[in-house]
């Protein structure tokens, strides 16, 4: 077997140029919960799956329903969109294979552009009431987005690493644009504030409509029920020396 | 022979240790006290030159329902949370927790914000010791 293969259904074929978001766990489950929660708003479907020999045996049942942890979903109610979540943090050894892969794919399948939704922790985040949005876009000169009218600002200098960082990289040589968004969060906490603040972004950057007032209620019970990802994430980012450096 | 075989069985067992460790690690031990219905919260211990400085995660909790004490190597927690929050069919109410810190503390002196469900003590470091006359 590849160390990843992916598997999905034929809804895939209808869908055109779609924009792919990817939230995967790492600092302050800032992607997670962001791409998560537009699953849930955009009511997407489940077209299919990720699966490799180097994941953890888990499999999760959800309504009775056994589900692999690297799940895709699709929509086609207003925009094309795709969505790929992690249950299970991505141990560093997969992340170059899982980049290639996924990049290889989207290819195929005409994606317009990848939208990577992270976290970058700030030591005195508990200071911060709106926490900021950094981005860096790569092979788009950003007229596939408005990011102007955001708040959100360049990176500049710094570093990104891990599987987000394969995934650029990997986009790159693909020619698929990307947007890399990365909201000022906590490290080891989940983090639902940031999550919104980068979702925010989105909806501005891609005249998305995703109401973020549920997300805003329910912070709270999302951050006691993602708990023990947030460990399990904390565990693999130390493992792999992959935590990124404070910024600010 | 047969220590042999005893070694390699071992050996085995000791491989399925490191795997269920790293599979399950020790997640849910840390995070729930089962027969207790309690949460233990999320959990950052930092260091400074003067200061022991930690951190706990306490979503749902409020201010006047926290009760903290420390000794000198200990940090206990309780908090009673606003609401009733089930998980895997185990309704949780409470979190509590006992950290042993990484060096011995001043606890008399130490001091606790709490802000959008997280509470942060520092503790400054305990120095024992005599001076050292440089002849």
């Amino acid at each position: 077997m590849m160390q990843v293969t992916l598997y999905s259904n034929d809804e895939i074929k209808g869908l055109r140029a779609p924009i792919i978001f990817i939230g995967l766990p790492d600092v302050g489950l800032v992607g997670s919960i962001a791409v998560s929660y537009i699953i849930d708003k955009l009511n997407m479907r489940e077209i299919g799956y990720m699966d490799s020999d180097l994941l953890p045996p888990v499999v999760l049942v959800k309504d009775n329903i056994v589900k692999n942890p690297i799940r895709l979903y699709a929509s086609n109610n207003n925009n094309d969109i795709i969505a790929i979540i992690s249950d299970v943090p991505l141990p560093s050894s997969l992340a170059i294979q899982f980049a290639k892969n996924i990049t290889l794919w989207l290819k195929g399948i005409g994606a317009r552009l990848v939208v990577n939704i992270t976290g970058i922790p700030v030591q005195n985040r508990l200071q911060i009431d709106k926490p900021q949005v950094l981005y860096v876009l790569t092979d788009t000169d950003g007229s596939l987005l408005n990011m102007g009218s955001t708040k959100a600002v360049g990176l500049g200098d710094g570093i990104i690493v891990g599987v987000y960082a394969a995934i650029i990289r990997s986009c790159i040589v693909s020619k698929i644009p990307t947007l890399t968004l990365l909201a000022q969060s906590h490290l080891n906490f989940p983090d639902p504030f940031a999550s919104i603040e980068a979702l925010e972004v989105v909806n501005k950057a891609l005249t998305l409509d995703v109401d973020l007032s549920e997300l805003k209620q329910e912070a709270e019970l999302i951050r006691i029920r993602t708990r023990e990802l947030m460990k399990q994430t904390s565990s693999m980012l130390t493992e792999a020396k992959a935590t990124p450096t404070f910024y600010g | 022979m047969s220590s042999d075989i005893f070694d390699m069985i071992d050996e085995m067992d000791r491989r399925i240790r490191r795997l269920m460790d790293r599979v399950f690690s020790d997640v849910s031990l840390d995070l729930y006290d089962m027969e207790r219905r309690e949460l233990k919260p999320l959990t950052q211990i930092y260091e400074t030159d003067e200061e022991v400085i930690v951190t706990l995660d306490l979503p749902c909790a409020s201010k006047d329902g926290i009760e903290l004490k420390a000794t000198e190597d200990t940090l206990y927690i309780k908090a009673k949370m606003d609401r009733c929050v089930r998980i895997s069919n185990i309704d949780f109410e409470n979190y509590s927790k006992s950290i042993r810190l990484p060096t011995r503390v001043d606890a008399r002196n130490a001091k606790a914000s709490f802000k959008d469900g997280i509470l942060q003590v520092r503790l400054p470091k305990k120095f024992e010791g005599n001076d050292i006359r440089i002849e």
